[in-house]
């Protein structure tokens, strides 16, 4: 299973570095996404301060979608799905593999978008140890629920909009739990980040589990 | 009985049992319980709000058991995947009734329709949840394999609903927690009677929909099989008559 | 009787109803439209 896992995680990656979709498509979106956020709070920079955790969580939620739609449509080309199903490698693996691949993608932009909004919202970092392990562990939910769900939908005609209306309120705990606990780290609020951070964590481990029982159930689909 | 539609003689009696639930339970609810102390008419709600929630519950609930039968090999049948499409469906129209329901009561009691709270927050995600699993389900395609994909979402999907049911304990919530499940019950007299009289109501109706939108299913399945062919084989009848009789069907 | 009393009753009944409504008639149009057969669900 994990050998089987690095080697999917390994080719997305690849493909994703030699096609540059990621850098020169997804990570200018996600930037321009911090802008129209800058845009729309224009005239109230404490409000854009104060909801800079939510703004960069709501971001990086519409590149987790991208990544997810991404990542499946690497394999919709020249039958690429098929020769997966075929290839006799074990389906928890794939799972985790194409998890990790999309999970690498999200963390290099969240250090991207981090420093977006360092650097236009004006937000002072604190806790960096709080603020890393929830970008982690939230970023660990978010690829394993879009995969388990862009795999639902691979290969459906309705995929582009069906996609965003099954992964969206699944996620919505990551993003509640990810902004308390950054809203926590940045003295935002005074609520405990590290309870915010056990939450996520345990969606994370429900989902990793989750998709790996199911994804053998998935992959059989034609 | 042709024309019938998915009408026989158990879905009148559960038909006629639902009426006769609902008139006792609006009875009971609007005519013969006293107002409440603190809460006054607006007690009134209490018939059917925490009813249509606990059906959404079973409605999904069983979703998603329908859904392990028909992933469970030993018990695959298409007819568990009809199943747990039905159920969801009627979940969903009974979570709209749940939300549109307590909105209305929470205007009266809070002052506002809709407050970010974790309860009303769940529910409002369990609706969004089931509506994107209705929404995989129309998407066409080799009937196994979505019924495959469907059956997955749904296991998924249902893992809301232990949340939400246990937010009102988890978090510190403006909703009331759990009022009947409970060793001594925080309602007496009219109050609890109408209440157990309106989930008995809302299950008839539950049951009584369920068969109808099993049937309904089944139906459609049929139809998606045979319907076009069906369609051709009238369309060539017709031409084969003469014209004067398609004009008098007409 | 209080109005969100009233209006609570009467949306729950109106959902149930128009959803109910729907369903049937839906059965009927297909029932009908399906060569004539024993019942599906039988």
């Amino acid at each position: 299973m994990w050998r089987d896992a690095v080697l999917v995680g390994g080719k997305d990656l690849r493909v994703e570095l030699r096609s540059r979709v990621t850098t020169m498509q997804v990570a200018p979106y996600a930037v321009l996404v911090l802008l129209l956020f800058g845009f729309a709070f224009d005239q109230n920079h404490t409000l854009l301060t104060q909801a800079a955790p939510g703004l960069f969580w709501v971001a990086v939620l519409l590149c987790t979608l991208l990544a997810v739609q991404r990542s499946y449509a690497v394999e919709a080309t020249d039958g690429a799905r098929d020769g997966l199903r075929l290839s006799g490698l074990d389906p928890a693996g794939i799972f985790l593999g194409k998890a990790a691949a999309v999970a690498a993608q999200l963390i290099a932009l969240e250090v991207l978008l981090g420093a977006g909004v360092v650097v236009l919202f004006g937000t002072d970092l604190r806790d960096p140890v709080l603020l890393v392990l929830t970008a982690l562990t939230a970023t660990l939910g978010l690829a394993a629920a879009g995969t388990v769900y862009g795999m639902m939908a691979a290969g459906l005609r309705v995929r582009e909009t069906l996609l965003p209306l099954l992964v969206l309120p699944v996620v919505a705990p990551v993003l509640l739990g990810a902004t308390q606990a950054w809203m926590a780290a940045l003295r935002l609020s005074t609520t405990d980040g590290w309870k915010w951070l056990a939450l996520l964590a345990s969606f994370a481990a429900i989902y990793l589990t989750l998709g790996v029982l199911a994804f053998s159930a998935l992959v059989e689909d034609a | 009985m042709t024309g019938a539609g998915t009408s026989d003689r158990v879905t009148r009696v559960l038909g006629a049992a639902t009426l006769v639930a609902v008139a006792a339970t609006a009875w009971i609810g609007l005519v013969v319980s006293p107002p409440d102390q603190t809460q006054g008419e607006l007690v009134r709600l209490i018939y059917v709000h925490p009813a249509a929630a606990t059906t959404c519950y079973v409605g999904f609930g069983l979703c998603a058991l329908a859904s392990l039968a028909y992933l469970w090999p030993r018990t695959r049948s298409r007819r568990w995947d009809s199943l747990a499409g039905a159920s969801a469906e009627i979940g969903v129209v009974f979570c709209v009734i749940t939300l549109v329901s307590g909105s209305i009561w929470g205007r009266g009691s809070w002052g506002v329709w809709w407050t970010w709270d974790a309860r009303l927050t769940l529910t409002a995600l369990l609706l969004a949840v089931f509506v994107g699993y209705l929404g995989l389900r129309r998407t066409g395609g080799d009937p196994d394999a979505r019924a495959r994909r469907s059956a997955v979402a749904a296991v998924l999907c249902v893992l809301v609903v232990p949340v939400d049911h246990e937010a009102t304990t988890w978090w510190q919530t403006l909703h009331q927690g759990n009022t009947l499940l409970r060793s001594n019950p925080l309602i007496h007299g009219w109050q609890l009677v109408g209440m157990l009289v309106s989930f008995v109501a809302f299950g008839l109706l539950f049951a009584w929909l369920l068969v109808h939108r099993y049937r309904l299913e089944l139906l459609e399945d049929r139809f998606d099989d045979e319907g076009f062919a069906a369609a051709i084989a009238e369309r060539r009848a017709e031409g084969a008559a003469p014209v004067r009789q398609t004009a008098g069907q007409s | 009787m209080n109005g969100y009393v009233a209006g609570g009753w009467g949306a729950t009944a109106a959902i149930v109803v128009l959803y109910a409504w729907r369903m049937l008639r839906r059965g009927r149009v297909l029932a009908r439209s399906l060569p004539k057969r024993e019942k599906t669900w039988r």
